[in-house]
Order: structure tokens, then sequence, then C-alpha cells
């Protein structure tokens, strides 16, 4: 806490060094006791001392507008700057004739935008648009629109329905003294206005409710006049630190005509505090717990601790309650208490609220330190995890287990098959026996590539009959290309990938997220080479933060990859490319984003924490957004980059300068050869003329050729200054509660939570904040990272988790079916080198894995009554293949696979029906890549796919559905796909095999189910092919018999 | 419950079988006591089934019909008359109104529409539907509507799922859930959209959430297939089809031998019997043809204006009079994918929309009052929410979620009634208010289902359509014969 305090002092001393353009007359020692001076303020007892000082502060050169410069009010009226740049979003009457109100709400300028058209600013506005009207800021360049600016002269412009106000809040008590001029006189743009002013005094602005000042000045400026001075000189005024003045500016037009865009108008202004001292603060004893008896203790005291709170003593407020510390020394706007009674949100409704006075009076308390004589100084918050919470099983770190004893020991492969065997031989279960070498394969393949064998591995494999053959097919397969595209896949349902932008809503309409498809050619091939899985989460949450790409003269593909990997943290959907949405939209994207990182690596529901602290996990609130601010430097809400502006070109700086060089001189060239060539043209058709011509066109053409390109990465990188981080109070964008510091669960740390600011991870421009969070993920020891992984795995090689909810581990998720056998697995993946392939190899080679997926019927009658789900594994599952294992393995049997890895995504049609298709690619057979290689929407997958339970992902998928809709039927009868394929395979078989029947039955088992056909089944085949022979015309009854075995159970599930 | 269920689960050797065993039906017990025992309440990953149950308690109807109208109807040109609307036009409001887009004007704007009491009940009505105007005597007409946002994708998922965030499910998926369905040769929920696209977030306002994919709309075109791959190419012949599914049959049962208690192994032997089933069916169905033509003329096949939605809305009525249980249709999509979003022109554009779904709107009611099956139908006519007294741009009013007015008929809702009412210019629902959650109560009480009773557990906690611990929601008996 003593970090957070000193970071607190700090910024303090910053905002009055910044901000005072001093006249330190008499003013050495004026705050000589603030903060930053003395080591502890907490113990800090002797008041600021009341010398006569004389602070001026001066627009021209207080007002922060450069870039990197924070938005004063960024704060959220925080009150921790002196100002406060605000518009309202309310106005009345027709159009023409509109006024703003003040009691409507108010929204923060939150966006910088430099350019007025063309003339060079620094200015704060809340939307960019061309005319970037309202704004508040300063010309940086001299300019005339009708008045001269000067550069670095203030300019505010209302625009045609707004106010802007500039609030300025005193630190110190004294006399003011304000002068200065608005000074309105542009006549460019608009007709029929008039641009209003007003200085006022009144208390702090209210977002919501607006407020209610006194007026000090005001005066107006009709539209066309020559020039226009609003001067004013205001004198002897009483402030307190607190009080607010306000420059406005409003702009009215009569109705006669257009309304036009806010008018620059130039705002000189002084204001001076004489005799400036902080006055003594209220005392804790004699004014703050008098107070909060009255009001507060009734609640949040000895009889009944609210939300874990104890107003009753300095100790227990400075310690908080559920929502955290519930005051922030010497930051009365940052403190949750001034919140909640300022906003009138307690005392709760119904109960007796604090006066403007007493509201004051603690205000100012905290302002000055909110010591006491009983101060205990710095007191640990609140402990929000207790020694309990933390016994669930997933919040344990996982140790080495031993392993159990078992009765049948011949059937013991693998450490793995102890922890299953011992459970099952408990319940006077075993296992079943191994799998037929042809149903293993074909496991062993649809599991590592989603694809059924081929011919050639099935001879490869049963035809080698040596010792170790099985394992050797894992060595084959796991070194096989194909295996990137299989559990790259699976990864990327966790990361919810797709490859457009926003909601994807609309059918008819895609918007294609350029170049994100370097994302999932980059899981493809993390998966072919085994990146270690510590550090593929670590490039893919921080890639940005391992390498200095931004400063790199050339970049290696190791720099251009692990820019593509935090790809991972652009799959969220994020409207705010469009222009009517805002701040709460942008918070909407990092909750998303919490989802997706949550569910996805902790295996964990965090949102649940968003507006209360988890009903079911000992996760505070508080926690949640410690999380959050992880992302916050590079999803900053107060310097937002828009969806569309969050690419980097997969070129260095330095690179692709020199292309566009490049291509600005072929430009350059490409101009003056095409107006010879007009000329030339013109000039008529002489034969030499023609020679001419012929050769400028070459040339012309001969320059495209010349240019380069590069593409485009969708990544994610820290953005714009720190702005702190808060809770948001109910989970909303617009009540900001306690601050917090970036860090992680306090549930899976040690100790206190644990903060993600660790000044190693950090390097200039970026905050190092999620590095620090990969680091915490990817220790060895994590309770959950590993174990969610593994158990992923584990889900996808026997069609159900050791936890059956992969994405929720929490109390509220399904127990482990083997818990110890989860631990074992998690350590041992980590000390393999969280590798990947190693878990297959481990899992493949257990008798576990290998068994056959029946059981005589007597058995099994038996088995359910004691595992009716097959938990316990006494034989393997049936999984019905996944969406895109069904179409690739309709391709890949029919011979028709087109295995042309990466690249940009294969289109697909958006027919209104809804029935979207793939669209033909480049080359012929494009149609016939994989699946993972189709473009991925969010909502409208192609048809076929989301017939078979491909996720529609408005954010992520830990979990596909399985289905069994009567769709699926029809599609694998009657859609054109299927028919064509079944078609394709019948002539392969023709071809392979001629026209003998039987051949062709076994052919088609073979390459279809990779298995002879039995006695009964090549019979019933045959007589089909007959019957149906006399019946359709041509080869139609060989396609038949091949459409009527992709559409079999067997071909549909991995047995 | 769901665990009981799923452990008792025994397929019969097919579903026809079963539902004859049973005896199907609109009130057959099926099942009905395992879920009577706790309420509705399944675990997540537990499989449903479309088998029919009935629900809570006695039923007063078995099937909706949801006319949505997307974009918010405009209430007080159409069912909400506000005299002192027109003679305050061009005032300034006394209260604050809450916008949503930038454009309003902020003075109050009358309906350039005049109204008409109608029926014997004496209905206000806006001239703009003359149709509904005419059943007025059969509707009852809900004037105290609100909700929880005012944009549209938002409202949308309130209407339909009872929470303003997406990802939750369909109204219809839960009424499935609840009841299951009467037809083994058709889905239970079925959408009949604009063959010219999606309306607003689209085929999301369907979707199961985290039920059980079965219980999801499951999309009927309206022209052409009428689902998707529901007909097998030119060169495919019946016999030929029969035979290759006859082998088909074999391999599968051959390959379940060793599997008999996978469920899923055998749903999918049965469906595709379904598939052929319901080929003939849909095909069956859909054959407006076999309508006679003055019946196809009250739904307004005859012109052009009103046929598309005409089609849609006879459809639906042919597939509840086939045992569907859910049927929701959609809007055209033209001028926009939110038709009654009246920003601007309303004088022009509230009529045109109106054109093409008055009649048959109102047709729909007759068809199934002179059937008998009004009684036992509850036909819903909705938007997602209202719109302002105030003006935006020229002439159009923006969105309001604090007052708007829907339609119910049938299925027991009070005939030629109109609940509740707004202040003086529309802008607030004040006398009887009802939320989108009381309406949600309202109609599964009538199905059967008690609103508290059907749940659903998901990641531990019971959810529930009305989510009634948060929303308070009842079952508001005013709107109830």
């Amino acid at each position: 806490m003593c970090f957070k305090y000193n970071g607190v002092m700090r910024t303090r001393l910053q905002v009055v060094a910044r901000c005072c353009t001093i006249v330190m007359l008499a003013a050495g020692g004026l705050f000589a006791d603030e903060p930053g001076s003395g080591k502890n303020p907490g113990r800090q007892k002797k008041q600021p001392t009341a010398r006569p000082g004389r602070v001026t502060w001066d627009f021209q050169q207080d007002l922060k507008t450069q870039p990197g410069s924070n938005n004063p009010q960024a704060d959220l009226l925080g009150f921790d700057s002196v100002w406060h740049l605000l518009r309202t979003t309310r106005s009345k009457g027709p159009v023409g004739t509109r006024r703003w109100l003040r009691d409507g709400r108010y929204a923060l300028l939150t966006q910088r935008g430099d350019r007025l058209f063309a003339a060079p600013l620094q200015a704060w506005t809340f939307k960019l648009g061309p005319a970037l009207a309202p704004f508040a800021g300063r010309y940086t360049a001299p300019q005339n629109v009708g008045i001269h600016f000067q550069a670095g002269e203030t300019v505010i412009a209302p625009g045609p329905d707004h106010a802007i106000v500039i609030g300025w809040r005193s630190p110190v008590a004294g006399r003011l003294e304000i002068s200065g001029e608005f000074h309105h006189a542009q006549n460019c743009c608009g007709k029929n206005s008039q641009i209003n002013w007003y200085v006022e005094r009144g208390p702090a602005p209210d977002l919501e409710h607006g407020f209610k000042p006194l007026s000090l000045a005001r005066g107006h400026a009709d539209f066309g006049t020559a020039t226009e001075h609003g001067r004013f000189r205001i004198g002897d005024l009483e402030v307190v630190p607190g009080d607010f003045v306000y420059f406005i500016a409003d702009c009215v037009a009569d109705g006669t005509g257009e309304p036009h865009h806010g008018d620059a108008t130039r705002l000189v202004a002084k204001l001076t505090v004489v005799g400036a001292k902080v006055p003594d603060p209220p005392s804790y004893e004699k004014d703050i717990r008098p107070l909060l008896s009255r009001y507060c203790v009734d609640c949040h005291g000895q009889q009944s601790r609210e939300a874990r709170l104890d107003l009753r003593s300095l100790a227990g407020i400075l310690s908080g309650g559920e929502s955290g510390p519930v005051i922030v020394r010497r930051k009365p706007g940052a403190s949750f208490l001034v919140q909640l009674v300022e906003s009138g949100e307690m005392p709760p409704k119904g109960e007796k609220k604090l006066s403007a006075a007493e509201r004051g009076v603690i205000r100012r308390w905290i302002l000055a330190g909110a010591a006491s004589k009983e101060d205990p100084g710095d007191v640990p918050p609140l402990a929000l995890v207790s020694a309990e919470d933390r016994k669930h099983w997933a919040f344990r770190k996982p140790v080495r287990q031993r392993l159990p004893e078992v009765t049948a020991g011949g059937r013991v492969r693998s450490p793995i098959d102890r922890f299953l065997l011992g459970r099952l031989e408990s319940d006077g279960l075993e296992f079943a026996a191994d799998a037929d070498r042809a149903t293993l394969l074909r496991r062993a393949c649809l599991d590592l590539l989603g694809l059924p064998p081929s011919l050639q591995q099935q001879q490869a494999f049963l035809n080698d009959i040596r010792p170790g053959a099985y394992s050797r097919l894992l060595d084959r397969l796991l070194a096989h290309p194909q295996y990137g595209e299989r559990w790259g896949r699976h990864w990327m349902d966790a990361a919810g990938y797709v490859d457009v932008r926003l909601f994807d809503g609309d059918a008819a309409t895609i918007y294609l997220n350029e170049g994100m498809w370097q994302y999932r050619d980059y899981c493809i091939s993390a998966h072919n080479q085994d990146l270690p899985w510590d550090q593929f989460i670590t490039e893919q949450l921080a890639g940005d933060e391992l390498v200095a790409w931004d400063t790199l003269k050339q970049w290696t593909p190791e720099v251009r990859q692990k820019l593509i990997a935090t790809g991972f943290l652009r799959n969220i959907e994020d409207p705010t490319s469009e222009a009517q949405y805002g701040v709460k939209e942008r918070y909407d994207v990092l909750f998303d984003l919490m989802k997706t990182v949550s569910s996805s690596l902790l295996g964990l529901t965090l949102e649940c924490a968003r507006c209360h602290s988890h009903k079911y996990d000992p996760i505070p609130q508080r926690d949640f957004y410690r999380f959050m601010a992880c992302f916050e430097p590079a999803l900053n809400v107060h310097s937002w980059k828009k969806p569309q502006d969050r690419w980097l070109p997969d070129v260095s700086a330095t690179e692709r300068s020199r292309i566009d060089e490049h291509n600005a001189s072929l430009t350059a060239q490409t101009r003056e050869l095409t107006s010879k060539l007009k000329a030339a043209e013109k000039a008529g058709k002489q034969e030499d003329q023609q020679k001419t011509i012929a050769e400028l066109k070459n040339r012309i053409q001969a320059l495209g050729r010349a240019r380069r390109s590069y593409g485009k990465i969708q990544a994610l990188w820290d953005v714009g200054p720190d702005s702190p981080s808060r809770v948001l109070r109910r989970g909303q964008w617009n009540k900001p509660g306690a601050p917090v510091v970036p860090g992680f669960l306090e549930v899976l740390s040690d100790g206190p939570a644990e903060l993600a600011v660790r000044p190693d991870h950090a390097r200039p421009g970026s905050s190092g904040r999620r590095l620090s969070l990969a680091r915490w993920l990817t220790r060895p020891d994590h309770p959950l990272t590993a174990r969610v992984i593994v158990n992923r795995a584990w889900h996808h090689h026997f069609g159900a988790g050791i936890v059956t909810t992969p994405g929720n581990f929490g109390r509220n998720g399904a127990a482990p079916s083997h818990p110890k056998l989860l631990d074992w697995l998690a350590v041992d993946f980590v000390e393999h080198g969280w590798s990947l392939k190693h878990l297959h190899r481990r899992i493949m080679l257990s008798t576990a894995y290998r068994q056959a997926s029946f059981r005589a019927p007597a058995f099994e009658a038996r088995a359910v009554t004691v595992d009716a789900k097959n938990r316990l594994l006494w034989r393997a599952n049936l999984k019905r293949i996944e969406a895109e294992a069904v179409r690739d393995s309709v391709l890949a049997v029919a011979g028709n696979l087109d295995p042309h890895p990466g690249g940009p995504p294969v289109m697909l049609t958006k027919p209104p029906s809804g029935l979207s298709l793939v669209q033909p690619g480049p080359r012929p057979t494009s149609r016939n890549r994989r699946s993972i290689y189709l473009l991925a929407r969010r909502v409208y997958p192609l048809k076929f796919l989301e017939i078979f339970d491909s996720p529609v992902v408005p954010i992520n998928c830990t979990k596909r559905p399985q289905s069994a809709t009567v769709l699926q039927s029809l599609a694998l009868l009657n859609s054109q796909f299927v028919v064509d394929q079944a078609g394709v395979l019948a002539e392969r078989v023709h071809r392979e095999v001629g026209d003998n029947r039987v051949s062709q039955v076994r052919r088609a088992y073979r390459l279809t189910l990779a298995r002879e056909p039995a006695g009964d089944e090549l019979s019933a085949c045959r007589r089909f092919l007959d019957d149906q022979a006399s019946d359709v015309a041509g080869n139609n009854a060989l396609r038949d018999l091949c459409q009527m075995l992709l559409c079999t159970n067997e071909f549909l599930f991995v047995q | 419950m769901g665990k009981d269920m799923t452990a008792s689960r025994e397929f019969p050797e097919t579903r026809r079988k079963m539902l004859a065993e049973v005896g199907a039906g609109f009130g057959t017990l099926a099942l009905a006591g395992m879920f009577q025992r706790e309420g509705l309440l399944a675990a997540d990953g537990d499989g449903q089934n479309l088998l029919p149950r009935s629900g809570h308690r006695p039923a007063r109807a078995r099937a909706v019909i949801q006319l949505f109208q997307n974009g918010g109807p405009s209430q007080m040109d159409l069912f909400d008359d506000k005299p002192e609307l027109t003679r305050q036009h061009g005032k300034v409001p006394s209260q604050e109104i809450e916008t949503f887009q930038l454009d309003n004007n902020n003075v109050l704007l009358k309906s350039p529409f005049s109204f008409q009491h109608h029926g014997k009940c004496g209905m206000h009505l806006g001239e703009t539907i003359p149709h509904i105007s005419a059943i007025a005597d059969d509707i009852c007409l809900v004037r105290s509507m609100h909700t929880g946002h005012n944009n549209h994708p938002f409202a949308i998922n309130m209407m339909q799922t009872g929470k303003t965030f997406a990802g939750r499910p369909a109204m219809g998926s839960w009424i499935c859930y609840g009841l299951g369905t009467e037809r083994d040769d058709l889905p239970g929920y079925i959408v009949l959209r604009d063959p010219r696209g999606y309306n607003t977030s689209g085929k999301m306002v369907w979707s199961s959430g985290w039920l059980p994919a079965v219980f999801q709309g499951t999309e009927f075109n309206s022209g052409g297939d009428a689902v998707h791959h529901l007909n097998p190419g030119k060169n495919v012949t019946a016999s030929g089809r029969r035979r290759a599914l006859e082998l088909l049959a074999t391999l599968n049962r051959r390959h379940q031998q060793r599997y008999t208690r996978e469920t899923e192994l055998e749903a999918r032997i049965q469906n595709y019997e379904l598939a052929a089933r319901m080929q003939l069916a849909a095909a069956d169905l859909l054959d407006v043809k076999q309508e006679t033509r003055e019946t196809r003329s009250r739904y307004g096949l005859d012109n052009p204006t009103t046929a598309a939605y005409g089609l849609r809305c006879l459809m639906a009525r042919r597939l509840v009079e086939a045992g569907v249980r859910f049927v929701q249709i959609f809007p055209p999509v033209k001028p926009s994918s939110q038709p009654w979003d009246n920003h601007n022109n309303l004088p022009a554009d509230l009529p045109n929309i109106c054109r093409q779904t008055d009649q048959p709107s109102a047709a729909l009611v007759t068809d199934l009052k002179q059937r008998g099956l009004l009684d036992e139908v509850i036909v819903m006519w909705t938007g997602e929410f209202g719109r302002l007294p105030i003006s935006e741009a020229k002439d159009g009013r923006d969105h309001n979620r604090n007052a708007f007015s829907l339609w119910m008929a049938g299925g027991g809702f009070r005939a030629g009634h109109v609940h509740g009412g707004t202040d003086d210019f529309g802008y607030a629902a004040v006398e009887d208010r009802v939320s989108v959650a009381d309406l949600h109560a309202t109609i599964l009480q009538q199905l059967g289902l008690d609103h508290r009773r059907l749940a659903y557990r998901v990641a531990g906690r019971p959810e529930r359509l009305t989510d009634p611990d948060v929303t308070g929601a009842r079952v508001v008996d005013g709107l109830l014969a």
C-alpha cells in the first residue's frame, strides 16, 4: 500500500508543479507540506503553514493538449487534476435554434485530434470527425479564421449543438482573481448564429445531472460582427480547495439558415489566487467521526458490516470493504466514499442524505491527507480471500501424485493407466480389450489430423508388424503438417478466432479483418513446431512486449511472429469503428476480452465479478478490475484506437518508409509517363507515335510490376499514456469507483494479490503489464494454466474432459473425475517443457486410450449402474467428429482435398437464403481446401459447418455443442457438396478397381471407413448395387453407395 | 430434473411408435410426471428432446405465432391516440425526453394520422391499420409496455430472450424446452423470414443460447426449398432414394448393435426417417395452393404488396394447425432490415409498412378464429420498443423504451380489451405498466408453464426466461379473459 500512496503523492505533486506557472513571490514553502516532501503522509501530523502566496494559472501555458498528455479529464472526475474538459450532450429546440441545457448530461472530451480541416492544432474533442467540433485546445501554427490566432493560443469551439466547458478546480484557498477574454469573430462557416460565453463558479460537475453554477460574467458575439472582445475581470472571490470556476461557450443559431459548425473562439484567461494557502483541514475527531456515526455506521459498523465495511475507526475506513479501500488519501475524487456520497447512492434511498457542506467537509479532510490523532498509519487492505476460499481443488497448486497400485498390472502401459485402473478396480470394473488395429489407426488419424487414414497410411501401419509400430505411427502423425491444422483449430475455438471485424450480424455483409489470417497460420505453425505452451501463451498475451519491434530497423521472422501472436487479443467484437459508439462500448471490448482470456487460459468465469464480487468463486470485484488493468494500456478507453487502426504493417517502420518511398517514386514516374502517353495519344496515329505509345505503355506496366507492398498484422500493443484503472461500480462504465493497481487474482496468489507492475517487464512505450500477466500464468506451479490445457487435450482425445466443463474450473464447474490424474498430467506436462506433443504421446500410448469402444452386453449392463456416463473410462467413448472433420473427411476420401496450407481465407458466398457456399478461389481446387482455411465468420460460418455445430462465437467457445439435428441428415443426403463429392468418390473407386462390384464395395469401405466390409455388409452392398443399377442411370448406383457410406454413423464417429 | 430424464430415457423403436403408445397430441401427460417433480430444471450438458409433454398446470393454449415487427412501431401513430400531443404540437415538451439519436428537435410532433373507434369494444385505432381495426373485438391491446433499452439489438434481445444482452435462449426455445412438440416430422420452433434477407440481429434472435440446440428455431423458407437441403437433386428417383435409405438403415442398425445405449446413434437413424417424412410434410404444409382461393385472397396472396408477408402468415397457420409449437414471422427486410424504424419520413413510410403487413396479420387472426384454432393458439404482434412524441429530423420519431404498444389475440387473452395507458404524450407507460418479463410470464402461463419453475441450470445458477428474482416478473391477470 505504501507504494500506492507514494504514487498518489507523486502524481499530486506533479499536478501542482505542472499547473503553476508560479508567481512564487511569497510562495516559497506554500506546498512545503504537500505530499512527497514527507515520507509517510499517513503519519503526517503537521498542518500546512498558512503563509501568504500568490499562484497563477494561465490557459496559454497550463492547459495540456499536446500528444502524450492525458486529457486532464481522464481521471473521470476524480478531481486529481486542475483542468476538466466537458461538453453537454443534451440540447433542445429545433435544429436551427437549439440551445444546450444546463441540467443535461455531460460527457468528457476523450479523443485527441491534431487537425481541423487543414489547420494544425492540438485539441480534445469527443469524436473525431472532419470538423472536429466541439473541441477545446490550441492551434499549433498561426491561423487566420477571421481572427488571427498565434501559435499556442487557446481555442474552444462549441459546435452546432453543444456547450464546451473548461472547468478549473482550485487546489488552494485564498482570494481569486480572474481575467481574460473570449474573442470571437470568425466568419467562415455557417450563418445567423452567435456565440455565448459564460464565466461561472460553482460545485463540482456531475456527469449525470449537470450543475447549477453562479454567473460571474457573460456575453455574446453575434455572428459576422467584425470583432468582439468579451473581456472579463473578476476580482476578490473567496475560494477553498475544490471550488470550481467554469469557462463555457455555446452557440445558438437564429433558425433562419443552416446551423453552422462550431466557431473557433479564442479564450485567454488567467486565474490568480492571492494569499494562497491550504487551509486547516477538518479534524477526524471533531468533524469526520461524528458525521460518519450519524449517517453511516448503522449499516457499516458494529451491528452490521454491510459490504464488509466498518466505518467506526480510521483503521476501518482505510482498510475498506468488499470493493476495496473507501478513501484514497489526498484524492477525494478517487475516493469511493466521496463518490458514493456525492452521487447520492449513499446513504441509500429513503435515508437522510449529507448536506453539501457536510460533503465538502469529507472532501477537504481527504484532500488534506485524512489525518487523525489515532492515525494507524498504513493499514493493509481487508483480506478479501480467506484460507477457506483457497481450499477449492483448482486453486491449489498441482502436485506430483503417487501412482496408485493396481491389480491388473498387465494392462498398465502408462502411469495414466494406474490412475484410471485404480479407480475402475475400486468399483469392480476394468478396461476393455484393446481396439483392433484398424480402429486404432482411424482413431489416431482423426484425433491428430482430423482426417481418416489414407490408403497409404493404412498400408504403412497395417503392414508394420514389428514391435513399436503404433509408437512409430504416432511419430509420423505428430510430424505431419496436418496435425497443426487439426489442433490449431481446437485452440482457435478457445481464442474465438474470426476473420471479420464487428459483430457480423448481417449475413450479407462481410467486414474482413485484413491480415487476421496470419494469426490462424501462427496457431497452426506453433502447434506443428510444438512451441512450448508457456511460450505460446506468452507470445499471444504479450508478444509485442517481448521485442522492441517499434525501434528495430529490421524485423526478423521471430519479431513478426511475436506481433502476429497478439492477434489472440484481437478476436474480440469491437463495434467502436462506428461513430455513435463511445466509452461504454470500449469497456465492452475489455469485458469480452476478460471473458475470452479467463475461460481459455484460466478456466474461470471471471466475468461474473464484473458487477459484483463473484457469487461462487472467491473473486472479489476488485480482482476483476486488477486483472483487466493489465490490458488497459493497450485497450485504453481514454486513448482509444479504433479497430481498423489496430494493425501494423508486417515490416518495420524503416522498411515501411523505404517501401513507401519506393512506391511514391514509382507513382511519380508513372504520372509523368501517363501524361506523356496522353500527349502521344492525342498527337495522332502515325506509326512512330504508335511505337512510342506501345513503349510508354510497357514502361508504365513495368513500373506497376515494380511496386512493392507489405501485409497487415492485426496486433495489440500499448497505446497512449497510462490512465488510472478503477473498479466500475456495478460494472457500469460511467460509475468509476476505487482505483486499482494492475494485478492478478488473490485466490491464486500466495499472500495478498500480486501486482503486475514489474519494471523489468516494461520497456519504453510498453507498460509490461501483459508480460507480467503472462509470466504469472506460465509459472510452473500455477494452479490453473497447465491443468486447463491438459484437460482440454484430454477432452479432445477422450470425448470428455477430466473436468467436463473445460471453461469453468471454479466451484460451480464440474468436479474432476480423476483429480490426482489431472495433477499428475499437469506436472508431467510442465516438466516436459510444456510440450503438447509429449502430452499426446503420453495419452495415446496408454491402454485407456487404446481400448475398444464397446463392451459385452452383460458387462455394460453392470457398468452403467455404476458409471452411466463412462466417466471412469471402462471403454473408449464414441465421438462424433467435428464440423471441419466431417467436411475435410468427405473431401479426403473422395481424393479431392487440396492440402495447400496457409494464406488469406477462402471466401464464402453470402446469399440472402443463408445457404452459404465456398467461393471459387484463385486455383481450381481452392474450394476443396481444409475447412480451417475458410473464412471464419462470427455468426455466419459456412452453412455446412454450422449445421454440424461449428461454433457461433459472439465471444469464444471452450466446448462445442454436439447436436444431432435433422438438418445434418438433410445436408448429408441432399447438399450439393456431399452429392458431388460422393460422385467424385465413386469415380475414384471405379478408376482404381474397375467394374467388379465386390472390389468396388471393398475399396469404398477401405476409403471411407478404413476397414474391410464384413460378409453381410458386402452382400447387402452388392445387392444394393445390383438393384440400384437397374433403376438409376449411369454410375449413379456406385455414387449412391458411396454417399450412403458417407451418411453412416460409423463415418461420422470415431470409435 | 434433467438428470432424471436422461437416466430414464429409453428410446422406443421409433418415435412414432412411442407417440402412439402415449397418445400424442395436445394435453397428453406424456412424461409429465418427471417435469412436475421439481419444476423443469435441467443441468447444462444434459440432452433434452422434443417429445411432447405437458407443463406445470392446465394449459389454455398450445402454440404461439409471434408476428415480430422489427424497428419499433410508433404507438402514437397506430394504437395510442394522444389529443394532448396534437394540441401541443410544435411546443417544447415539459418533461425531459430520453433520446437515442443526435438529431432530435425536442418539440412535440402530432400524429399525421386520424383515429377512429372500432368494433363493439370501441377500440381507438389509427387509420393506417384498417384490417387490424376490423378485428378490434378479437385482440387484446396493451398500451403500457416498457422495455430495458432504446437501441434495437438490445431491445430485440429483451423481447426475444428476456435480457438486453446477447446469448440467452429465445422465448420459442424455452417454450419447446418446456412443452416439446406434437409433430414427429417437423421441428418445434419454426422461423419464417423474408427470403430476401435477415432482419436485425439475424439468426441470433432464434438461437437456443445455452439450451440444447434441439430447441433452436429452424428456418423454413417461404419460397424455394422450405428447408435447406430438403429436396434431393433432380436425378434422384424416389425408388432409388428409398433403396439407398434402406441400405443406410441396414448398415447403421448393424453398427448400432455394439452401441445399444448410445441414444445419439438412434437419433441419427431416426433423423434420416424424419428427413424423408419432413420432405413430404413440409412440401404438403407449404403447398398453399391447397387453400381455397378465398383464403388465399384474404391473406393478400393475390396482391403483390401483401403477398410475401401474407404467405408467411398463411404458412404459420398451417404449421400451428399441424402441431408446431412456436412460429415466428419476421417483417420485410426492405427498405431496411427494421422497416418500422421511422426516424424520418414517417407520414409516408409508416403507411407503407402497414400496407404490407396489416391485412395478412388480421387475416391470420380471423382465419384461426373461423377454424376454431384461436382458442388454443396465441397470436402476438409486437416490436422491440416504441417511439418518441418529439420530432426527429424533419418528420420522424426516435426510439422509446419507456412506452410501446402491442397486441395479443387468442389463447385466453382478453378479446376487445385495452390494457394500461401512457402519459398525455405517449412518452411513458404510466397506468398498469407491463414489463417484457411480465408479458413472458403471462404467455408461459397460458401455455401451462409456470415461469418461476421453467428453469435450466447454467454454471450452477437456475436460469429462467423471466428471471423473476431480478425482474420481479408476474403474470398480468388483467390481460386474460
